[in-house]
């Protein structure tokens, strides 16, 4: 399934509320929760990373990885995650109203 | 703190931002390839499905670069105002720490910056900057002329007449515009109240010329102004339209009075604008209106206004001045040699009207050049406090360098505490110009119509510059010097030792600033010696208790054919009157008058037909009654005064001054001598013979410094072919309320319609003030540098002390007593001072030449003020150096040699 557009930060986000991650993590963690139906380019999921750093959505820092590679963190600012609830929020209310629009039953006059 | 910043800022200098984009993709493709691998595919196979599930590496690549090359320079930005802001926040503590030091360093600086922003406002508004809205003030001039006259020898003036403004107006080829303007005062109001004030008379194109606009309606035009008489129209001035109307706009249209006509206001000029003078002017109107004589646009023989120039770009003041030569030249048609052989000269705008830079003018060059020389004094004060305090701080320092913090960052830290201190000096300094500005303005430049604030946009940068530069050039040295040091043994030795060469250098600014005190002083006691003696000139008469009334007398319409009769009659009925008050001692009536008007006219002797000329030109006559001589305090030398009995039809007399007698009749007895008195026609028989009855001493009549002149009188309606009475009183009562008892007196009389009223010290006071302006700003100046000096010598001599405890703590234990030590420290603050005294007296020896034509009656050299000079600057060394030494001679060897 292609990601609808404007969905990437928010996953991205969303992904890095459970603490820091570097971008192969992220992206695997995308792939794993929705059971690899939503694929989106790894370059791309890099370009959103960068984008959110200079945001300042997201901050990122040398570490080690679990395997002991030298690899870059990234983890959510209190800016970011304020951007979050409100994507989130917004998602809702969007997904509630699509889904209202296409449980109607009656037919326009 | 800082040392965090700078340690963070490195860091990210270290790695390239592309180095940081490969390590992270090359990363996650080790992590997909890893993760594909262990799904069970080949290396090769994982490794080209990593790259198609990361899409096109090249872009992808290139875009993270752009974005983390932007996110950096963004950051250092920020990290470098946060670094400034550091530096500040540390410098303010610093500071604070040592608010003396902070204090001094304000103040000196405040003083010296303040002083030169106060003497730059002035020089600004008198001479660097034209006259308020005026349009490229550089390119306008006055013009001059040079010509031998008969009377008055070779002079410069400005004066001229109209035909010689329409003469250049009309033919010169070097001008882009000419006009014309005059000064006067005019009666405005009607019955009791009403008073003189300042009247502008211009040619309708000087406003054009100038490029002024009027603040509301309009200036007149050439349908306004035009001979031989111009339409009734004013311009009012900013101030005067305030003052008087109230700001009112509905002004134009209405008539006021002026003299005894109406006029009909047509326009507002801007806000301070005075023309080309710099004297007040309450309103404006066409020079056409004033008419000296009937033939005034076409005569030659009046000089009343002056004509201002705007050069055509590119012409030279030299080639304007030879067309205006040959042109006023060629226009005159008359016999006068003199005004055939004139010279014409355009000079700039701020020229007095004999064509040189003023007095003031002068005087206030130098005292920018004074302000210079204390601003040196500070500059020397204030890198003085910054050495003393970056010795203090040696270890401080040290330990900071030791800590690893970077000799730019230290610099920049030290720099930006200068900085601070230069703004807290531009501060003060903007405080003291904006007093000091005030301060000279009323009492020392009270005369000139500034029309703007002392502290203008200009006196302001101006300041703002000379801090910061001021701080920066003294701070940088220091600062600089102070971090290049030897980390070890700063951190071994005590806060008072070594510096030796440090020493010199203070030693040197101390006799630097001791120097240059001596070279203000001296300028302070010759000015103060100028103003003592020119005050001391014996003018020949006591102009401080004389009143002078000049009215005017109520014109009869149609003027009366015996009008001469009548005035003089008008005149000896007031004066008669005034002679029976009590409260008045003497009164006179008189015809010309020291710093009045002034008469000459043709006079010869028997033996000789004209009197040879001399410097000061004249003879000058004066018709005067008989109490004239007591009245103003002449001294009678010999033979009799007049007396009442000689007037018009009596016998012709004359009294001539001590100069005219030893002039004409040179060795002998000019009592019973025959004056011929009056333009001889020729052909014509002489003119009767004035007997001779008596001698007075010459009086100044227009000049605290002016050459002797000869000067004679006659009685009071013996005089012909000069006239304008005026009346001078001696009162017995107190000046001021002499003044209103005689306004009071001259309004009662129903023949007068108004009377102005002076004392002849108004009129002579403006002389003194280039020696009071001299003499308060140097002496103010001078002070000010001594006191920086004897402050400065101190904290030599002090610092000398802590540095050398130790030594005279040894000097002390070996039995050296107290007062030996104590002579030897006071010595060596004397001997620096009495060096910087010699360089002093040097360089004021040196620039003697250029003051002594701005002083009066004293050589630019005098021995009496150098060697008090002298005196007082070592005197005060003495005593500044007494502190320090006594706590030297005090020194207690056991402590001395334990300290540090």
């Amino acid at each position: 399934m292609e990601m609808l557009p404007g969905t990437l930060d928010f996953l991205v986000l969303r992904g890095l509320t459970w603490g820091p991650k570097h971008g192969y993590a992220v992206a695997r963690w995308i792939e794993d929760s929705s059971k690899g139906s939503l694929t989106v380019l790894d370059g791309a999921l890099y370009t959103a990373l960068h984008r959110m750093e200079e945001r300042g959505w997201i901050a990122a820092e040398w570490g080690v990885s679990p395997l002991g590679r030298r690899a870059k963190f990234y983890r959510l600012t209190p800016v970011g995650r304020k951007q979050l609830e409100s994507e989130a929020k917004g998602w809702a209310d969007y997904v509630a109203a699509v889904g209202s629009v296409l449980r109607t039953s009656t037919q326009p006059t | 703190m800082i040392e965090s910043v700078w340690r963070r800022a490195r860091q990210l200098w270290r790695r390239p931002v592309s180095q940081d984009v490969d390590d992270e993709v090359s990363f996650h493709f080790q992590m997909r390839v890893d993760q594909f691998v262990a799904a069970g595919m080949s290396r090769a196979d994982a490794e080209r499905a990593a790259r198609e599930k990361f899409g096109d590496v090249g872009a992808v690549r290139s875009e993270l670069v752009g974005i983390g090359t932007r996110a950096r320079k963004r950051r250092d930005w920020h990290d470098r105002v946060d670094g400034l802001v550091q530096d500040l926040i540390v410098s303010l503590r610093g500071l604070k720490r040592e608010p003396l030091f902070t204090v001094g360093l304000v103040a000196t600086l405040g003083l010296g910056v303040g002083a030169n922003a106060t003497m730059f406002g002035i020089v600004d508004r008198l001479m660097l900057r034209g006259p308020d809205h005026v349009v490229d003030a550089r390119s306008l001039d006055r013009l001059y002329i040079t010509a031998n006259t008969p009377t008055n020898g070779t002079r410069t003036i400005s004066f001229l007449g109209y035909i010689w403004y329409t003469t250049l107006r009309d033919q010169a080829k070097s001008f882009a515009g000419v006009a014309a303007y005059a000064s006067g005062q005019v009666l405005y109001g009607t019955g009791s109240g009403a008073r003189l004030i300042n009247d502008g008379r211009a040619t309708w194109d000087f406003f054009p010329l100038l490029g002024v606009r009027a603040e509301l309606g309009r200036f007149f035009d050439a349908s306004e102004d035009h001979p031989p008489r111009g339409e009734q129209v004013v311009v009012l001035s900013h101030d005067f339209w305030q003052a008087e109307f109230g700001g009112d706009r509905g002004i134009i249209g209405r008539t006021i009075p002026l003299g005894n006509a109406k006029y009909t206001v047509i326009g507002v000029a801007p806000p301070g604008f005075i023309g080309v003078e710099r004297e007040a002017v309450d309103l404006w109107r066409p020079m056409s209106l004033y008419a000296p004589r009937p033939d005034w646009p076409t005569t030659f023989k009046a000089q009343w206004l002056q004509i201002v120039t705007r050069l055509k770009p590119g012409v030279s003041p030299a080639v304007a001045g030879a067309e205006a030569t040959s042109l006023l030249r060629a226009a005159y048609a008359g016999d006068q040699t003199f005004l055939k052989t004139l010279d014409a000269s355009v000079r700039p705008l701020w020229y007095s009207a004999t064509g040189r830079p003023t007095q003031i003018a002068n005087v206030a060059k130098w005292l920018m050049g004074v302000a210079i020389v204390v601003l040196v004094i500070t500059c020397a004060n204030v890198a003085n406090l910054l050495v003393a305090r970056a010795r203090r701080r040696r270890r401080e320092i040290a330990v900071r360098l030791a800590l690893g913090v970077g000799r730019g960052g230290l610099v920049r830290l030290l720099l930006s505490e200068t900085v601070l201190v230069s703004i807290g000096g531009a501060l003060a300094a903007l405080a003291i110009a904006a007093i000091g500005g005030r301060v000279m303005r009323a009492t020392l430049l009270s005369n000139i119509a500034w029309s703007s604030e002392p502290l203008d946009g200009r006196v302001f940068a101006f300041t703002l510059i000379v801090a910061i530069g001021v701080g920066l050039l003294v701070g940088l040295g220091p600062a600089l010097s102070a971090t290049r040091l030897s980390l070890t043994s700063s951190l071994k030795t005590g806060s008072g030792d070594g510096g030796g060469r440090r020493d010199v250098l203070r030693t040197s600014l101390s006799v630097v600033q001791a120097a240059f005190s001596v070279v203000l002083l001296i300028g302070a006691a010759l000015f103060v010696q100028s103003l003592l003696r020119v005050r001391g000139v014996d003018l020949g008469f006591s102009p401080d208790r004389v009143l002078r009334a000049e009215p005017r007398i109520v014109p009869l319409n149609p003027q009366p054919k015996d009008w001469k009769a009548r005035n003089d009659r008008i005149f000896d009925d007031a004066l008669q009157q005034l002679q029976r008050l009590p409260w008045v001692e003497h009164a006179a009536v008189s015809v010309g008058s020291p710093y009045g008007y002034g008469f000459s006219v043709g006079v010869g002797t028997p033996e000789r037909d004209s009197l040879a000329p001399v410097p000061g030109g004249g003879p000058y006559i004066s018709a005067v009654t008989a109490d004239y001589f007591a009245t103003l305090g002449i001294a009678l030398k010999q033979g009799r005064a007049f007396t009442a009995a000689d007037r018009a039809g009596s016998a012709p007399v004359a009294i001539v001054g001590e100069t005219m007698a030893k002039g004409v009749w040179p060795g002998m007895n000019p009592i019973g001598k025959c004056l011929m008195i009056g333009d001889r026609k020729p052909g014509g028989p002489p003119p009767p013979c004035s007997a001779v009855i008596g001698v007075v001493t010459d009086v100044h009549r227009e000049s605290v410094r002016e050459p002797a002149t000869m000067q004679y009188y006659i009685p009071v309606g013996q005089e012909t072919g000069f006239g304008g009475s005026v009346l001078v009183v001696r009162p017995r009562i107190p000046m001021p309320e002499a003044r209103v008892a005689l306004k009071r007196t001259m309004a009662s009389m129903p023949d007068f319609s108004f009377t102005k009223i002076q004392t002849i010290q108004e009129s002579i006071d403006p002389e003194y003030r280039p020696w009071k302006l001299g003499a308060a700003m140097f002496g103010v100046f001078g002070l000010l540098a001594l006191v920086v000096a004897g402050v400065g010598l101190y904290s030599v001599v002090a610092y000398l002390v802590t540095d050398r405890t130790r030594e005279l703590g040894v000097r002390l234990a070996l039995g050296a007593t107290g007062a030996r030590v104590v002579r030897d420290v006071v010595g060596r603050g004397v001997a620096t001072a009495a060096l910087g005294v010699f360089l002093g007296v040097i360089v004021a020896i040196g620039l003697g030449r250029f003051i002594q034509p701005l002083l009066f009656d004293i050589s630019a050299h005098d021995p009496t003020v150098f060697a008090t000079v002298a005196i007082i600057v070592l005197a005060i060394a003495v005593f500044a150096s007494w502190g320090p030494a006594r706590r030297a001679g005090r020194v207690d060897p056991v402590i001395a040699l334990r300290a540090d």
